[in-house]
């Protein structure tokens, strides 16, 4: 059947977003609702079909909300072949593949790709998501993000940067324009993704619209991260190409600790605003004794958000999934303590931006595939 | 009698000069993951003074304070006499990050018998150390931390703290 012209227009017009690329629109960049499912007694929602249209670079994948208690994450991708892009580790014949999907409570996010070796292509595929649901049926809601352009050697990033009760630093979204601290933090940010081929673009400034008292702490526990979730589903008057990054005096850990900073994810879900996993958070304690800890924490939890993994995870437990990054072995660790410090790491990792431990007098690189995930997701352009 | 260690105490945590020992460069490098904060796992297996470079990493005002913040919750789980002391003098510092921590690093390290210094701190007028105070005595849990718990409660006005409070007594 041949279909005119301006039904077509109409349709996708109706179908999808799509935004100009100018002043902190979506340009190619489109986003769709997926539609709800309901999960069975063995907590799969059954495949969730995708239409990957003609050009896409990225794909992000999002299905929530299940609730902070309960984790989800994909069981089964299946790409326009047929073949399994991604499986569980629990599927029968399961094929570890250069993709990536972590346990995610309340929102699951999904990127593709990952990496370079492992690159997506247009055509139908099916998502598979697997939620903790102890036999009861839960019912999600998924949508998907197109970023249909080829992306360049270089990109840009706007951020909406939402200042979240940070008067005991003076800062707030009327005085960080001229904040030397602060423009410095995000100046440092900048020259460590210039490695990757990414510069900040816009930035524009909030005050966190909500109650301040409550969010300018965050509490997380590896059992509770309401909080931070429910930090990152604020929206804020900015445009959704963006990174929102929300500055926090402190993230605490369930020990009390603090947290440096949080992504959601990884990966965040992008350009979608008002889920729990559409956001960052950066402690600002170091801000006035050397602005270089927080652009480095910037672009650390910035990189997560934009889909890289840790190159070498504290105890070695697990490498990111890109081939060029190095690896620093268990063995390393010469002082029995059970983590991989950046003296260990040497020349193994620790100089990289997303070594799990990195330093400001030491991690300055990103590499070649690093910068390649960073430049394809939708919220870069 | 306590009041001469605490004032011991209290200047040492100010005036101390920086030492660092030889397990200083591994203790601080435990202090640096970004989303993962130290454990007492991965500091007790450096040896015998780690609480020695944790104290001299806190008092170093040329550490960033998110490393000497980690350094005083990590001394709740090395306690000796010299560490309470500078914990309960930086409990009523006015550094605000640093009286956070002490209060949980006190009711990890002393448990109930942290609780006085913990009620007096309740009555800061800095409302994110008064959530820091609830949260450890929450987590010492003992009739005496609820018993406090709950008369803070009467008289707390601050919507988070109230609630905080709420949820430690289960409420």
């Amino acid at each position: 059947m041949i279909i005119p012209p301006l039904i077509l227009v109409l349709a996708t017009a109706c179908g999808d977003k799509v935004g100009d690329d100018t002043g902190g629109g979506m340009g190619n960049v489109r986003t769709e609702s997926l539609g709800s499912y309901t999960t069975d007694t063995g907590g799969l929602t059954g495949a969730i079909p995708l239409e990957v249209p003609d050009g896409t670079s990225s794909v992000a994948v999002h299905c929530g909300e299940y609730g902070y208690d309960t984790l989800g994450t994909a069981w089964r991708i299946v790409d326009p072949s047929g073949g399994d892009f991604y499986t569980n580790e629990y599927v029968e014949g399961h094929t570890d593949t250069p993709m990536r999907v972590g346990n995610h409570d309340d929102t699951l996010p999904i990127l593709m790709p990952v990496s370079p070796d492992h690159d997506i292509r247009a055509g139908s595929w099916s998502v598979d998501v697997w939620i903790a649901t102890g036999g009861r049926p839960t019912t999600v809601d998924c949508g998907a993000v197109y970023r249909v352009e080829s992306p360049g050697s270089t990109a840009t990033v706007d951020l909406n940067a939402v200042f979240v009760g940070l008067d005991s630093l003076g800062l707030d979204a009327a005085s960080a324009p001229d904040d030397e601290d602060f423009q410095a933090a995000l100046r440092y940010a900048e020259g460590l993704w210039s490695a990757a081929g990414v510069t900040i673009g816009e930035v524009r400034y909030f005050d966190f619209p909500g109650d301040v008292s409550r969010y300018q702490v965050i509490d997380v526990s590896d059992t509770d991260t309401s909080e931070l979730g429910e930090l990152f589903k604020t929206e804020v008057d900015g445009p959704a190409r963006a990174l929102t990054v929300f500055f926090v005096e402190e993230i605490a850990s369930s020990s009390g600790a603090t947290i440096l900073g949080i992504a959601a994810g990884p990966p965040g879900v992008p350009t979608v605003a008002g889920t729990s996993k559409s956001g960052m958070a950066v402690t600002t304690v170091d801000l006035r004794a050397d602005s270089r800890e927080v652009g480095l924490i910037l672009a650390h939890e910035g990189a997560h958000f934009m889909g890289l993994f840790h190159t070498t995870e504290k105890n070695a437990s697990a490498f990111d999934p890109l081939t060029d990054t190095p690896e620093c072995p268990a063995s390393s660790d010469t002082d029995g303590n059970g983590l991989l410090d950046r003296e260990e790491c040497a020349g193994k990792g620790a100089e990289n931006v997303m070594f799990w431990a990195p330093s400001v007098e030491a991690s300055t690189t990103l590499t070649d595939d690093q910068g390649w995930v960073l430049r394809r997701n939708p919220v870069a352009r | 009698m306590r009041r001469l260690p605490m004032l011991l105490g209290l200047a040492l945590s100010i005036s101390l000069p920086a030492v660092a020992g030889p397990l200083r460069d591994s203790v601080l490098a435990a202090l640096d993951g970004v989303e993962d904060p130290p454990s007492r796992e991965s500091l007790a297996p450096l040896g015998e003074g780690v609480a020695a470079e944790l104290l001299e990493i806190a008092r170093n005002p040329s550490v960033p304070p998110s490393r000497r913040g980690r350094a005083v919750t990590a001394l709740g789980w090395f306690p000796d006499d010299a560490v309470h002391d500078a914990l309960v003098a930086w409990l009523s510092s006015d550094d605000r990050l640093l009286a956070r921590k002490a209060a949980g690093a006190l009711a990890t390290g002393w448990g109930d018998r942290a609780v006085e210094d913990l009620r007096t701190a309740l009555q800061s007028d800095d409302l994110q150390l008064r959530v820091a105070v609830v949260k450890a005595l929450a987590s010492i849990d003992s009739d005496a931390a609820r018993a406090v718990l709950e008369a803070r409660l009467a008289t707390e006005t601050d919507p988070t703290v109230k609630d905080g409070i709420r949820t430690a007594l289960g409420r």
